[in-house]
Order: structure tokens, then C-alpha cells, then sequence
């Protein structure tokens, strides 16, 4: 792991709000995103974040926290 | 090295007990939040739309009065006798205002929940503002002002074991923790003066019958001399422990004493004179005295932006103690594994995004566009229902421990409860900001109406209501996980190994500051003349223009004459004893 | 006392910032002119709302050539007159007031909005450049019908509109 569980949590629950404004914000600029594309889209982020944080850390031998 | 419960059994006894009649309101405030969710989107309806102002009153009150105070006095009495080291003076005394804070809120509750019962002649469907002419019940103004002197001694209280540190310890810095106590104390004193003319010299003698008629301006003026410094002193109990324990947390200490006095001591000053900033859309108060609010609402981020440096200075050093290196990287090193931490941190983010709404509130012209609407409920669900209420609760994940000597139920559980309130808060409270926006009135039963329809600009209406009832959901399985935990650590078994109850000492300590900031009595009269300078002039004109008891009109919903009031006491000994 | 650099930088930016919204909003108030709420008015018996010359009949009333007022009544839980109907293009100043408690006078989703209090007027000019339907709520907690207090606004086209016979 990179970050510890408690951190990837925290991180996940942090890109709630953004993907959540994400929508809002690209009215703003005449995109309209359906509600489908959001969820994907906020899929997508989740397993990502999962995915890094569970890379191990470059060069060092993986340990486990 | 101990617990709090080592040094102080006594007053660990009198914190519990202030901690679960905080808990025990805050399972009733979620479960009417979570039915006015679903009730408001349509969703699920169990009750009338005629009585979902029961609710919300019950939601309202239990919520800022009951929940939040009662954790307050907990904090605050752990806060004084821990920066003291000193017991408090007399254990009698201070049981008896934890029991009057107790039972004004169960008068005050008898007149709500009987609301629901028709059978019973007794209502207070006036929401936690109780603007008049709506009227409740005689009960309800008598136990809400039994409340508020429950707090005055609890203040008593404070001072006094103040006072008798101070002669034994005459060249001493005030503690910072008892400091901050302190102030925010004398802030209530002077803030709570507003609703006890308003209950005492109008509305309960109203109730009563003993005088016909109130000036319906006056006494939401009072009321709102006293809501916004109402506002702070939710906030204070979370400040203190965002500047005592947050650091500790986070593996440091805190960053500098004077500008944590200094903070305190602005927010004395400031919070006060500004109440009319709720009252921009009201007729019958001048442009001019509005706009002296304004400008004094914009100085009242001062204090809170300087938290902001503070909080986050301390939380680096914190993380830099770990191991933490980088510009962003130490953000990683925190301990994000302890509830306690994260529920802190997350809640001084959201607030952070409250106050963003909060500027946009105070701007006197935006405020026509959102003021009523559905905007400020989401508003302050990030002030209060979150810098506050998850600060308590992380709060608590660490000072239950210490006031019982046993150790959390479960930590797993109590993470993912302060990250769950987080995520539940940002869908309800990001679709409300936006509903407002749209129009859609705060305080109301229905989503729509009949003679026309509100329009998203993004997305749709019902989505909004979607992402509200979403939001609600996981906030009240949050509450409940919180009690939850908070029960089962109460049945726990006591353990020897709590990590041991002390605040480190500032990195920059009470030396560096100056005495002058520990001269209460300055601030105090500095604290009067202000809030007179701001409100004698529109009290004049108000009572001037309306008369002390308002131009006429009558009380809703009509129930009492003046010959009921013999027979209305009796009833409501009979009530109080049932 | 001992100030740290950065402290030092960030209360020299938060006080920027606060100077700046306090000149923003005054920029607002007085430079673009947005009017607010204020004591212009004098106070009223609610009770006696029948015997005022202004609020025993609620309606529309032509003043000038371009100019309109008009009478609200808001009471438990409705508005009168409703619909309220106004030409575009026209100054129309309301005055609001109520028979019984607080309630509120809000053209949904826009800023024409105000609280109403027994015993005062809120008075309000606003100008309607397009013509449209608009929904009026009253967005402060009246009592228990208060999700049905609603009203509408229309405002016709300049040369549609007509003021109906009596109500003048
Ligand atoms: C389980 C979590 C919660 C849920 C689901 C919830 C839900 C709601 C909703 C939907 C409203 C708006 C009702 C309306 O205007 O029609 C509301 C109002 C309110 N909430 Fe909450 N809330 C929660 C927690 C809290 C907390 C923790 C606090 C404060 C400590 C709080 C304080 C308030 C207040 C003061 C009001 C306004 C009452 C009024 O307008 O008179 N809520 N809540
Ligand atoms: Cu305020
Ligand atoms: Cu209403």
C-alpha cells in the first residue's frame, strides 16, 4: 500500500464533492453531463484511487500497513 | 499520566451525563431529519404534510439547542478542570444546572411532541425561531428559559473554579483552554440578554394572556440579537477542540497561544453586532443599520480565517513530526486511521466550504436571490450539521474513552462513521445549495407547487430531491452508527492502557502573548459598547415606529383568554408531572 | 508578541479580503443601485386591514404613464390579489403587508423578494423586461397549510395589457 487504508478511505470520500461539482461546473460551460456519465465517472475514480493506492510504493519492497 | 476519569471521577460522571442527553437528542433530531428528507422529495411519507412543521420544530430545537449545548457543557467542563487541574468547586452546584438544562428541555419538548397528539390542547409549531404572532405554548417559552439558566450557571460555574485558581495562582496566564471557555461564556451572557427580554418581558407573559398584543419586529429583532451569537457559541466548543486536541492528534501541538487568544477574544467582540444580517429583507428596519451589520458580519471572518492558519500550520507541524516531508506529501503522514482525527479534519473542510456559502449569504444583494430558500438549510447543515456536529462526534470517539475509562467500541466503525457523515452531507447539502438557487423555499412540507413548477437548469428537480433524500439517508445510518458505538464503549470494560488526558503546550506559548489579552473585564466592556453602539439605535426606531407591544393583531393559532390562566397552570403542572 | 511570517501574510490577505467584499457589496447597494427593504413605510394594525384606503381592496393601480403599484395582502395561507398581472417594460412597486403572521413575498427564483410583517409595508419597485408567468411562494414557515401559500405573476406583454374593470 501507498497510503494507509484510513487515507484511501478519506481520499475516496474527498472525490465525492468533486465529481459532484464536476456536473455543475461543465453547465457552466454549456456541457450538460448525464446523470449515467456521473456515475460511471465516479466508478472509474474510485477504482483508479484503489488502484494506485495499492501499487506498491516505487523502489522499496512492498510492505503491507 | 492518566485518564480524565483518574484525576476527576466526579466530573467525569457529570460529563457523561451531559454527553448522552446530547446524544439521546441527536437521535431524535436524526430521526425527524431523516423523515423530513423523505417526507420534503415525496419520497416516503409517514406523517401529514400539516404536521411536518412538528417535526421540523422537534428537528430544529433538539438539534441546536439540545444536541449541541448539552456536548458543549461537556467539552467545556472537561476543558477547565483539565487546563486547571482543579475539580470543580462544588459537585451540588454543578449537578444542579446539568438537572435545570434537563428539565427545561423536557418542558420544552412536552409542547412539541404533543403536537403530534390531537387530543391534546398544547402545541409549539413555531419552529426553534418562534417568531410571533405564532404562539406556543406557555411550557415551551418556560422551558427554554430554564435552559438558558441552566447554562448561566453552568458559566458560574467556570468562572468560580477560575476565580479560585487565579488566588492561588495570581501571576499565572489564564490557561488557554479555560481562556477560550471563558470568553465564549461571557459572549453567551451578553448574546442571551436578546431572548430573555424577548421570553420574559413579551412572549411568555403573551402566552399567558397577561398582555394582548406583541410587537411581532421587536421580538424577531431580540431574537436574532441572540441567533447569531448563537451561532459562534455552537462553534466555540468545536474551535477549542480543533486548537487543544486536533493538533495533539495530528502528532504536534499547537501553533501559537496569542493568536488563539486573539481569535477568541474577536469573536467576543464581534459575534454580537450583527445580528440584523438575518433580517435584510425586513421591512421596518433601514437601509443604513443594515448595512453597519454588513460590514461588521465581513470583519467576523477574521477570526475564522485566522483558525484556518492555525488548524492547518498546527496539523503540518503535526505531520512533520511524523516523518511528514513536501509541499502535499506530509498530508499523507497524518494519522488518518484514528477517527478522531479524520472526523475533525473532515468537518473543518466542510466548514471551510460553509463559510465560502456563509460570504455569499452576508453580501446584502445575493442575499434577496437565496434568503428563505433551500440554500440556507444546506448552508448551515455544513456550519453547524457538520464543522460542529462531526467535530463533536470525532470529539467524542476520544473523550468518552477518557470520561469512562473504556476504550472505543470499535475504531473500524467509528472511521467509517466520520467519513460517511462527510459523503452524506456533501449530497444533501450540494443539492440544497443548488435547489435555493432555483427558488425552492426552506421550511416547506411539499416539492412542488400547484400553479407552476420550479425549473433545473442542470439536471432535473427530481434528481436534486434524489440526491437530498440520498444524502439524508447516509447521514442518519451515520448517527445511528455513532450511537451505536457510543453505547456499546459505555458497556465496554474498563481498560488501564487510554493514552493520557493532557494538551501540549503551544509552540509558541502564553509568554509570547500579551497580558492585555487576558484582561476580561476590558473585552467585556469593549463587547457592551459595541452591541450598543450596533442596536440601540434600531431598537429605538423599531419600538418607536411600532410601539413596545406592535400595532395590534392577534396570536396563532388563537387558543388562550386571560380567564383560562388559572385553569391553564393547573393543566400544566398536570402535564409536567405526566 | 511573536508573529510568524506566514501569519503575518495571511492577516494582511484576509483583511484585503474582507475590505474587498465590503466594497463589492457597497458597489452593489450604491453604485448599481439594487434597493433594499427599509423603514420608508409607516406601521399599520393588521387587524384593521379593511378599513385602509390601500389594502381593503388589493389590486393594481396605474399611477402614471409607465409607473404601476400594487397592493399585496398576505394572510394565512394565500396572497390577494392572485394572479397579480403587470405590464413589461413598467415600474411596478409593490406593497406588501399582512393580516395575521409573519410571511414572506417571493417571485421564485429571482431577487424580488421580502419578508412580510404584520404591523409593517414592504414596499419594492421592480421593472419586468420580458413578459412571463411567475410563481410567488411565501417562504416563511406561516403555519400548517404554509407549503400552500402560492401565487402567480404575470407580466403581459406592453401592448396586451389592460387593467380589468373595478379593479381600479
Ligand atoms: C441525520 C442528519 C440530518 C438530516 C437528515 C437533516 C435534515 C434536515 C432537512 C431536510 C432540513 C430542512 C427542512 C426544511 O427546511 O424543510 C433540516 C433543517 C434543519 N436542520 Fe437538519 N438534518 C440533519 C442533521 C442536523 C444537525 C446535526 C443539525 C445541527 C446540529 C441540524 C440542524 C437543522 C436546523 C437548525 C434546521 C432548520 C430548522 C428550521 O428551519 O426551523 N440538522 N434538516
Ligand atoms: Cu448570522
Ligand atoms: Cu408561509
Amino acid at each position: 500500500m501507498r497510503i494507509s487504508r484510513g487515507a484511501l478511505l478519506v481520499l475516496i470520500a474527498m472525490s465525492v464533492p468533486i465529481v459532484i461539482e464536476l456536473r455543475t461546473v461543465a453547465s457552466f460551460v454549456g456541457i450538460e453531463v448525464p446523470l449515467s456519465v456521473t456515475l460511471a465517472l465516479s466508478l472509474l475514480v474510485v477504482v483508479a484511487l484503489v488502484f494506485w493506492a495499492t501499487l506498491p510504493p516505487k523502489q522499496e519492497p512492498e510492505s503491507t500497513g | 499520566m492518566s485518564a480524565y476519569i483518574d484525576d476527576f471521577p466526579e466530573e467525569a460522571a457529570v460529563i457523561r451525563a451531559a454527553f448522552w442527553s446530547s446524544f439521546v437528542a441527536l437521535a431524535i433530531g436524526a430521526f425527524f431529519g431523516l423523515i423530513q428528507t423523505l417526507h420534503r422529495t415525496d419520497i416516503v411519507r409517514i406523517f401529514d404534510s400539516t404536521d411536518y412543521y412538528t417535526i421540523l420544530t422537534a428537528h430544529g430545537v433538539f438539534m441546536v439547542i439540545t444536541f449541541t449545548i448539552f456536548f458543549l457543557v461537556g467539552v467545556f467542563t472537561w476543558a477547565v478542570t483539565t487546563s486547571l487541574d482543579r475539580g470543580v468547586e462544588s459537585l451540588r452546584f454543578t449537578w444542579s444546572w446539568y438537572l435545570l438544562m434537563s428539565l427545561g428541555t423536557v418542558f420544552t419538548a412536552i409542547p412539541i411532541l404533543a403536537g403530534f397528539v390531537d387530543s391534546i390542547d398544547m402545541s409549539a409549531d413555531v419552529l426553534f425561531t418562534f417568531y410571533a404572532p405564532l404562539q406556543a405554548h406557555p411550557l415551551f417559552y418556560i422551558g427554554l428559559t430554564m435552559f438558558v439558566i441552566g447554562t448561566w450557571l453552568a458559566g458560574a460555574d467556570w468562572f468560580r473554579s477560575w476565580w479560585a485558581w487565579k488566588s492561588e495562582n495570581p501571576s499565572e496566564r489564564i490557561p488557554l483552554p479555560t481562556f477560550m471557555v471563558l470568553t465564549t461564556m461571557i459572549m453567551w451572557y451578553i448574546a442571551t440578554l436578546g431572548i430573555a427580554v424577548s421570553i420574559l418581558a413579551f412572549l411568555l407573559p403573551w402566552s399567558l394572556g397577561l398582555v394582548e398584543t406583541v410587537n411581532p419586529l421587536l421580538t424577531r429583532t431580540l431574537f436574532w440579537y441572540f441567533g447569531h451569537p448563537v451561532v459562534y457559541f455552537w462553534l466555540m466548543p468545536a474551535y477549542l477542540m480543533w486548537y487543544t486536541l486536533l493538533p495533539k492528534f495530528a502528532g504536534g501541538r499547537l501553533f501559537s497561544d496569542p493568536l488563539a487568544r486573539v481569535v477568541f477574544v474577536l469573536f467576543l467582540l464581534l459575534s454580537t453586532p450583527v445580528g440584523i444580517h438575518h433580517q435584510y429583507l425586513d421591512p421596518g428596519i433601514s437601509e443604513g443599520f443594515k448595512f453597519i451589520a454588513m460590514t461588521n458580519t465581513m470583519f467576523l471572518l477574521l477570526p475564522s480565517l485566522l483558525t484556518a492558519f492555525t488548524v492547518v500550520a498546527s496539523i503540518e507541524h503535526g505531520a512533520r513530526q511524523r516523518g511528514g516531508e513536501g509541499y502535499f506529501a506530509w498530508l499523507g503522514a497524518l494519522p488518518w486511521r484514528e477517527p478522531a482525527f479524520t472526523g475533525m479534519a473532515l468537518a473543518g473542510l466542510m466548514f471551510a466550504a460553509g463559510g465560502f456559502s456563509g460570504m455569499i449569504n452576508a453580501g446584502m444583494n445575493i442575499n434577496y436571490l437565496i434568503h428563505n430558500t433551500l440554500w440556507v438549510p444546506g448552508h448551515f447543515h455544513l456550519t453547524v450539521g457538520t464543522a460542529v456536529a462531526l467535530t463533536f462526534m470525532a470529539g467524542a470517539y476520544w473523550l468518552m474513552p477518557q470520561v469512562t475509562g473504556k476504550p472505543l467500541a470499535s475504531k473500524p466503525i467509528a472511521l467509517f462513521q466520520t467519513v460517511l457523515w462527510f459523503v452524506g452531507m456533501t449530497f444533501m447539502s450540494n443539492a440544497m445549495h443548488r435547489a435555493g438557487l432555483l427558488g425552492i423555499p426552506r421550511r416547506t412540507a411539499e416539492p412542488q407547487y400547484e400553479g407552476f413548477e420550479f425549473q433545473a437548469a442542470v439536471g432535473s428537480v427530481a434528481e436534486l430531491d434524489a440526491q437530498v433524500a440520498i444524502g439524508g439517508t447516509l447521514l442518519f445510518v451515520s448517527a445511528v452508527l455513532f450511537l451505536w458505538n457510543m453505547l456499546i464503549t459505555s458497556f465496554n470494560r474498563p481498560t488501564e492502557t487510554l493514552p493520557s488526558n493532557v494538551i501540549p503546550e503551544p509552540l509558541s506559548g502564553s509568554d509570547d502573548s500579551p497580558a492585555v489579552l487576558d484582561n476580561l473585564k476590558l473585552w467585556t466592556l469593549i463587547a457592551i459598547v459595541l452591541v450598543v453602539l450596533a442596536y440601540s439605535l434600531p431598537l429605538a426606531s423599531i419600538v418607536d415606529r411600532g410601539g413596545l407591544f406592535g400595532p395590534g393583531g392577534d396570536a396563532f393559532p388563537v387558543r388562550l383568554s386571560p380567564t383560562l390562566v388559572a385553569q391553564l397552570l393547573v393543566d400544566t403542572v398536570q402535564e409536567g408531572l405526566r | 508578541m511573536n508573529i510568524h511570517t506566514y501569519e503575518k501574510l495571511w492577516l494582511v490577505g484576509a483583511m484585503l479580503l474582507i475590505v474587498g467584499f465590503i466594497a463589492t457589496v457597497t458597489y452593489g447597494a450604491v453604485g448599481v443601485g439594487v434597493t433594499m427593504i427599509d423603514d420608508s413605510e409607516e406601521t399599520i394594525d393588521p387587524t384593521q386591514l379593511d378599513e385602509d384606503e390601500r389594502f381593503s381592496e388589493p389590486r393594481v393601480e396605474q399611477v402614471g404613464e409607465n409607473e404601476y403599484d400594487v397592493y399585496v395582502v398576505a394572510r394565512q395561507f394565500m396572497f390577494q390579489p392572485d394572479p397579480i398581472e403587470v405590464p413589461a417594460g413598467s415600474d411596478v412597486t409593490f406593497y406588501v403587508t399582512s393580516a395575521d403572521v409573519i410571511h414572506s413575498f417571493s417571485v421564485a427564483g429571482t431577487n424580488v423578494n421580502t419578508m412580510v410583517i404584520p404591523g409593517e409595508v414592504s414596499t419594492m419597485t421592480v421593472e419586468f423586461d420580458e413578459p412571463g408567468e411567475y410563481g410567488i411562494v411565501c417562504n416563511e414557515y406561516c403555519g400548517s397549510g404554509h407549503h400552500a401559500m402560492e401565487a402567480m405573476l404575470i407580466v403581459q406583454p406592453e401592448d396586451e395589457f389592460e387593467l380589468e374593470e373595478g379593479e381600479n
